[in-house]
């Protein structure tokens, strides 16, 4: 009887220290063995950069604020009322920053590193730079 | 034969029938106690809740001045009348997003902040708020930390846990940042007891073309994949919307600065002017009360009307 009150008090004391995951372990073993899965990246490292796949994330990530045709019309305002700059008409010190600005961001534009990977970046940059192609003559 | 035992197989698992019965009794008294001790602590699937109300309030935008709404205080005001008059009493608010509306000058936007705050004070209420783009987007959140406080944190109330996060200082999105603070956090928090998220964008796809979206909500669902019930209050969107999932449940609240359109085609985002005939039209706040099942019903209330809605989330 000792003995068995001992064995309960402590599988008591260890449950107290067990904390709240591993009671849930315990008392949900089905959920325990839903992994939480992180989210594969979006793009696998091995897809090279590519203006085709600028174009799908601009879609997500850019045209509310640079319009569908990167001319800056949005379809949603920025807080303080402005529109976002428009990206057909840039210039070659603008073009050579667009790494810079995508990755890090500027002002109100995010830096999209926090999100994407370096291959996405570059994708987007190819894509901007498409908007903008070389002057004839 | 005297090293040869007799006895008949199992002879050793027999016992006299009081030590049967003792031995029974025992069993069912650690049973008895396993179901009260598992009743208590699980029936609900988690910690014990208490009884709880508490108010989301949402885009408040103070400081906004224009034909959306001529008279954002005065709005306001009202909806802290309604608060103030609500029995039981609310333990504590929730802001979720655009306090202010952003404007270029620090000063001025300092100047509103303290404005918000001396207006939430008059209720003598706990307050916590999270960003929304016009509070935080301009600078990352810099002047939104010194003048109201962290972007993103954790606290609890009454067995429910409550994650405020930032899904708009630094674009609408969560961030890498965040989100491996969010797994430390997680670390720590118990999964089978209610937990709400706070954010100002929804956490998922309201809407792309109007920034009605997080960029990362997936991967931020995933890291609570693990919680039972999970229940995201956002804003943003100034309208009643939202979305049930298997584990998750995700609803906006009201506005009380302007009601916005309906999601529909591909046009511009534009507010309308407020109607002179019903100047509180799709203004409110919403009513939470978290039962100690753990279950939450929503009361939205509307200014304009005082007309109810309710929902159970």
């Amino acid at each position: 009887m000792r003995k068995m009150l001992w064995a309960v008090g402590a599988a008591a004391v260890t449950w107290g220290f067990l904390g709240p995951q591993a009671q849930a372990a315990f008392t949900h073993p089905f959920r325990f063995f839903e992994r939480p899965h992180a989210e594969a990246p979006r793009t696998p490292p091995s897809v090279q950069p590519s203006a085709a796949l600028g174009a799908r994330l601009y879609v997500r990530a850019c045209e509310s604020c640079h319009g569908p045709r990167g001319n800056g019309e949005g379809f949603w305002p920025l807080p303080d009322g402005e529109s976002a700059p428009a990206l057909d008409s840039l210039g070659p010190s603008s073009q050579a920053a667009l790494h810079q600005i995508i990755g890090q961001g500027k002002g109100m534009m995010p830096g999209w590193s926090q999100v994407m990977n370096p291959t996405e970046i570059r994708s987007l940059v190819l894509y901007v730079q498409s908007l903008n192609p070389p002057k004839k003559g | 034969m005297e090293g040869i035992r007799t006895e008949t197989p199992g002879a050793c698992l027999q016992m006299s029938r009081r030590e049967l019965l003792r031995q029974a009794a025992m069993a069912s008294a650690l049973a008895a106690g396993w179901g009260m001790v598992s009743g208590r602590a699980f029936a609900q699937g988690g910690p014990r809740v208490r009884p709880l109300r508490f108010v989301q309030l949402s885009d408040t935008h103070i400081g906004y001045q224009g034909e959306a709404n001529r008279d954002i205080p005065g709005t306001l005001h009202r909806a802290l009348d309604v608060i103030r008059s609500l029995d039981p009493a609310p333990e504590f608010v929730v802001v979720t997003g655009d306090l202010t509306q952003a404007v270029e000058s620090e000063a001025a936007r300092l100047e509103r902040f303290r404005a918000f705050r001396e207006q939430m004070d008059t209720l003598h209420l706990p307050v916590y708020p999270v960003p929304g783009e016009h509070d935080a987007l301009m600078d990352q959140g810099q002047l939104y930390q010194k003048a109201v406080g962290p972007l993103h944190y954790r606290f609890e109330r009454a067995g429910v846990q409550f994650f405020a996060l930032d899904n708009v200082s630094r674009g609408f999105f969560v961030g890498d940042a965040q989100r491996q603070w969010i797994s430390r956090e997680i670390a720590r928090a118990d999964p089978l007891a209610p937990t709400v998220l706070l954010t100002h964008a929804p956490l998922y796809d309201l809407f792309v073309p109007w920034n009605w979206y997080t960029y990362d909500a997936k991967e931020v669902l995933a890291l609570f994949s693990r919680f039972r019930r999970l229940t995201v209050l956002f804003g943003h969107v100034h309208q009643l919307a939202g979305q049930r999932g298997p584990s998750v449940s995700q609803s906006a609240g009201l506005s009380t600065a302007w009601p916005l359109p309906e999601p529909d085609a591909l046009a511009r985002l534009e507010k309308w002017p407020q109607s002179a005939s019903d100047p509180d039209m799709g203004l409110g706040l919403r009513v939470i009360d978290v039962a100690s099942s753990g279950q939450m019903a929503v009361s939205n209330l509307l200014l304009s009307h005082e007309k109810q809605e309710e929902a159970v989330l």
